[in-house]
């Protein structure tokens, strides 16, 4: 699987079989939470998502909130509830830009290019249309795109209790 | 005794042009599906006849091919089946002719007779291939939802316009957002749904299982909030089944064809018939014996009213309408289960509550009710 990647020295490569197996879990964890969560969102949300950007742009009249409602109740419906008081960020990442991720409960892909998510000793590409739940502890960095390209990223930011 | 006058009127006439079917869904009542005899034009003609001198035809009805894969026979049988349609309504009632397929086997020349002809066409699909293809599979067990897609590709292109019916199981109810997305891209704007029934040879369904209720429930009301903010909204069967039975209730008696003597009627294709529910066709039990009731070359209607065996199974089936009535809260808007449910899942047709009752009506008509009701709220 090339989307995950291990460090071996300078480079990177795909896991072999028995990594791969301490990587991942074959059943539901007993704690969800402690384990990093893929979802899809379905095309019709990823139009929507466009569609409100771009009424937003054109007339100022994109409604972002109404959207992480909706958001928010698909990934109920998948049982991935976002937890209480957590918040939508829209995010767009330059070539120079950094994201902040201590505090971000999960992010989805909404652009059209793969996003480059790093660990220590490990890469995984968030392909697009694709979101995580993050392990609790242990965020990623979001690996800047090249030149002239951007991340386009929605947080899921945990709320200030 | 029952007369002819208090039978039909014909609303559905079921023909079986054969029982052969080139897939293999691991869910499928038939039980002949592997037959691959044919119903000759001599049986078809006596066929219509049979039923255009019944005195069951009173006003315009449906005939649908079915009960095997109807485009397994070439477009030319049909058009010599149209033929002979022709031939004997001599009273010129309309008829609608409807085909329920797979779509695998679609092409040019069926696309052809379709136009020409004004068929009805509805295309059986379970959505993405991760659903459709675990349970719609070939002889070789293999997925089928490319050549599905191809079939409905050709329908399109030749504007001609379908429904879909879709399957749930169990691995359905937790994709509605996906299932949606595949109607959307594939430009799909009405669908049906059925759930996964005990029928016949197929004696478990992914359905019955505990707990699969409140996922249906949730699965519909999910399904349904995105069909209906839709623009425009997607059509689902079930939906404006209830629609109308909370609009109409109070002025019309809501009239069930499974459970009304010869308002279905089924023949298959050596020309055996059967009424009520088209799955008990090709059926039997020690109780009531053969579920076909006669032979469109050799009995009559009248013969056929008069048996035993047939009013025997009429008082059955309307003493389980009775019982829905006593005691099911959902009956003016239902009308009462479909006896073959009845009969495959309880063993009898005086009985109540089935799996399709539990899912296909009560939960379906439950959200309806609440999506209504919240649709009024903010009108």
């Amino acid at each position: 699987m090339d989307r995950l990647l291990v460090a071996e020295g300078e480079s990177w490569r795909a896991p072999h079989e028995d990594e791969l197996d301490s990587l991942t879990l074959n059943k539901p964890p007993e704690d969800a939470a402690a384990c990093f969560c893929l979802f899809s969102v379905p095309a019709h949300m990823r139009t929507r998502f466009w569609a409100m950007l771009n009424e937003e742009a054109s007339a100022g009249t994109g409604d972002f909130d109404e959207f992480s409602d909706d958001l928010a109740q698909f990934l109920t419906f998948k049982e991935l509830p976002p937890p209480k008081n957590s918040v939508c960020e829209l995010l767009v990442q330059d070539a120079h830009g950094k994201v902040r991720t201590g505090d971000v409960w999960a992010l989805i892909n909404f652009g059209e290019e793969p996003i480059l998510l790093a660990w220590p000793q490990l890469h995984f590409r968030l392909v697009p249309g694709e979101g995580c739940r993050m392990t609790v502890g242990l965020p990623p960095d979001v690996v800047p795109p090249r030149k002239d390209e951007l991340n386009v990223l929605l947080a899921i930011r945990l709320g200030r209790a | 005794m029952i007369s002819a006058g208090q039978v039909g009127p014909l609303e559905l006439l079921v023909i079986q042009p054969t029982p052969f079917c080139n897939l293999d869904c691991s869910y499928c009542y038939l039980p002949d599906r592997s037959n691959k005899r044919k119903m000759t034009l001599e049986t078809l003609e006596k066929a219509f006849n049979w039923v255009f001198s019944s005195g069951l035809v009173r006003q315009p009805f449906t005939l649908l091919w079915h009960a095997g894969e109807p485009m397994v026979l070439p477009a030319t049988f049909y058009e010599q089946a149209t033929v002979l349609l022709e031939r004997c309504n001599v009273s010129g009632f309309e008829v609608t002719q409807s085909f329920q397929t797979n779509a695998t086997l679609v092409n040019d020349a069926w696309c052809d007779f379709i136009l020409r002809r004004g068929v009805q066409v509805g295309v059986s699909v379970d959505g993405p291939d991760f659903l459709n293809d675990r349970h719609r599979v070939t002889r070789k067990g293999g997925g089928t939802l490319a050549n599905v897609l191809r079939g409905m590709r050709l329908l399109r292109d030749h504007h001609i316009s379908f429904d879909v019916i879709t399957v749930l199981t169990s691995a359905s109810l937790d994709y509605p957002d996906e299932l949606f997305d595949f109607y959307v891209e594939h430009n799909i704007t009405s669908v049906a749904f059925n759930v996964e029934e005990i029928e016949g040879p197929h004696v478990t369904s992914s359905l019955s299982g505990s707990g699969v209720e409140p996922r249906f429930r949730r699965f519909y009301s999910r399904f349904m909030d995105l069909a209906l903010a839709a623009d425009p909204p997607l059509r689902v069967r079930e939906f404006d089944f209830a629609q109308n039975s909370i609009s109409y209730h109070q002025q019309s008696e809501i009239r069930v064809q499974e459970c009304r003597p010869f308002a279905i009627l089924n023949v298959d294709y050596e020309g055996n018939f059967s009424t009520y529910s088209p799955e008990l066709l090709g059926l039997s039990s020690p109780r009531h014996g053969s579920f076909a009731l006669g032979n469109v070359a050799r009995d009559s209607l009248e013969s056929v009213l008069t048996m035993p065996r047939f009013v025997a199974l009429d008082d059955e089936i309307r003493r389980g309408v009775e019982l829905c009535q006593e005691s099911c809260r959902y009956f003016p808007f239902c009308g009462g289960g479909p006896p073959g449910n009845k009969f495959f899942e309880n063993g009898d047709f005086a009985t109540t509550e089935t799996l399709s009752c539990r899912l296909h009506k009560k939960a379906t008509f439950d959200v309806a009710l609440d999506k209504l009701e919240r649709l009024k709220a903010v009108m």
